[in-house]
């Protein structure tokens, strides 16, 4: 999940976008930024793919 | 006057695709391949060599005796690419100007990204790793083993799976697995990246009484007090961890300016050409590309390089595209195996894991020297597969 590789080299703070088009991905996504405490800033259904923007808050 | 054909590192898709070229062009090219160790090594082995089924020997061969012998060598490591100037600058001062240059080096080794993990943790990436790891195995006599990932991408998304349940093998073999827990510590939220390979794995481990631990992102180890921390938050205590150091692309492709985040290779999804420079391509691990590292995919993309190299020097359109190929071999243990084969289209659908695809990783692994200087994937091993 490219998603933690980039909120691993970003400074607290930082916002990380992430477009997927894959079903597991999709799923993951979301359990993950729960998981370790991040916050979802934006979900949005795009065409053929949906758009995460991310807050790395810890 | 030939065109000359620039191809950076030795590995499998570098070998590949300086042989086809060479064979294609003949005297249309020159080709040199420029590595900085001039020795080829097989690195699907390092996990047997950790687990003492393998000796390292089996592992290396002179990069020279892979190459057509109309292809020169240059045992040195390039240091800058200029695609404007088209010229390769080498460690040892030499300059190489080229029409076309294929970077295929490699990824390389972070471990001093992780606080404590260099001294805390085993790993099975390197050789040097695999035989410390194979030492560390004999004298291990039972106790909390964590396998886990210090970064993301990595090379052979499979193999800590693999290696848990070939670890789950060795130490029944020699009577300690019942004194041990095995826990697989996944940096996603599933044992493997892919669905259906995930689903076929998943209930081998709990069979074989090996946790998975999901969401787990290695961020710091401490050696004194062997705990090992994870992004997510969570601590775990261990007597032995093995980790997949974090991954790195060249400083060479950052220095050049032809890099994405982490110092891959921005690369072209199909024509594995760089965005700008169109002059420069990529394959293989240093690629920026969201697939598998794996030396399957360098396989597949070598022939489209050299394929669109050869357009390029005889100014006819280019055709080859990489539609995302990759297969590989994934050891269950119990001297059984299943295959991942997919690409951007289609997922895998792994057959049921079994004795057929554990004998054919063994025919490919002896294979595989005569498998990498030509592409050619021997009629016995399709028999087999």
């Amino acid at each position: 999940m490219a998603l933690i590789g980039a909120v691993r080299e970003a400074p607290v703070g930082a916002t990380i976008e992430v477009l997927s088009s894959d079903p597991g991905s999709q799923s993951d996504i979301p359990a993950w930024v729960a998981k370790a405490g991040m916050s979802m800033e934006l979900v949005s259904e795009e065409d053929g793919y949906r758009r995460f923007v991310v807050r790395k808050s810890r | 006057v030939p065109a000359q054909i620039v191809v950076l590192g030795g590995g499998v898709g570098g070998t590949l695709a300086a042989n086809l070229l060479s064979r294609g062009l003949g005297r249309e090219a020159t080709v040199t391949v420029v590595d900085p160790i001039g020795l080829h090594v097989y690195q699907p082995g390092f996990i047997q060599v950790a687990l003492g089924s393998t000796d390292a020997h089996h592992l290396m061969r002179e990069e020279r005796s892979l190459l057509r012998g109309d292809i020169e060598l240059a045992i040195d490591a390039a240091t800058s690419i200029d695609p404007r100037r088209g010229e390769v600058r080498l460690r040892h001062g030499d300059r190489l100007p080229f029409d076309a240059v294929i970077v295929a080096t490699g990824a390389r080794l972070a471990p001093e990204l992780v606080p404590g993990l260099a001294s805390g943790a085993e790993e099975f990436y390197s050789l040097e790793g695999a035989l410390r790891l194979r030492e560390r195995l004999r004298s291990f006599d039972g106790g909390r083993v964590l396998i886990g990932v210090a970064g993301i991408p990595y090379k052979c998304p499979p193999a800590p799976v693999e290696f848990s349940l070939l670890l789950d093998d060795a130490l029944r073999h020699r009577g300690t697995r019942h004194r041990s827990e095995i826990t697989l510590l996944s940096p996603i939220g599933r044992a493997l990246t892919i669905q259906p390979a995930s689903d076929l794995v998943e209930p081998i481990l709990r069979r074989r009484g090996i946790e998975v631990t999901t969401f787990f992102n290695v961020v710091s180890v401490d050696p004194g007090c062997g705990t090992v921390e994870s992004l997510e938050g969570e601590r775990r205590e261990f007597d032995l961890l093995i980790l997949v150091p974090p991954h790195r692309g060249q400083d060479l492709v950052e220095t050049s300016g032809l890099g994405a985040t982490g110092s891959w290779i921005a690369t072209d999804r199909a024509t594995l050409q760089h965005p700008e420079h169109r002059n420069v391509f990529a394959i293989g691990d240093a690629t920026d590309l969201p697939i598998s590292k794996s030396g399957s995919t360098a396989h597949f993309e070598a022939p489209v390089v050299a394929s669109r190299i050869a357009s390029l020097v005889r100014g006819t359109a280019p055709r080859a595209m990489y539609g995302g190929r990759v297969m590989c071999f994934l050891e269950t243990g119990h001297g059984r195996a299943t295959a991942l084969r997919f690409d951007y289209d289609h997922p895998p659908r792994p057959p049921a894991p079994g004795r057929r695809w554990h004998a054919a990783k063994r025919i490919f692994d002896r294979l595989y020297w005569a498998t990498v200087p030509t592409g050619r994937i021997s009629e016995r091993l399709q028999e087999v597969t």
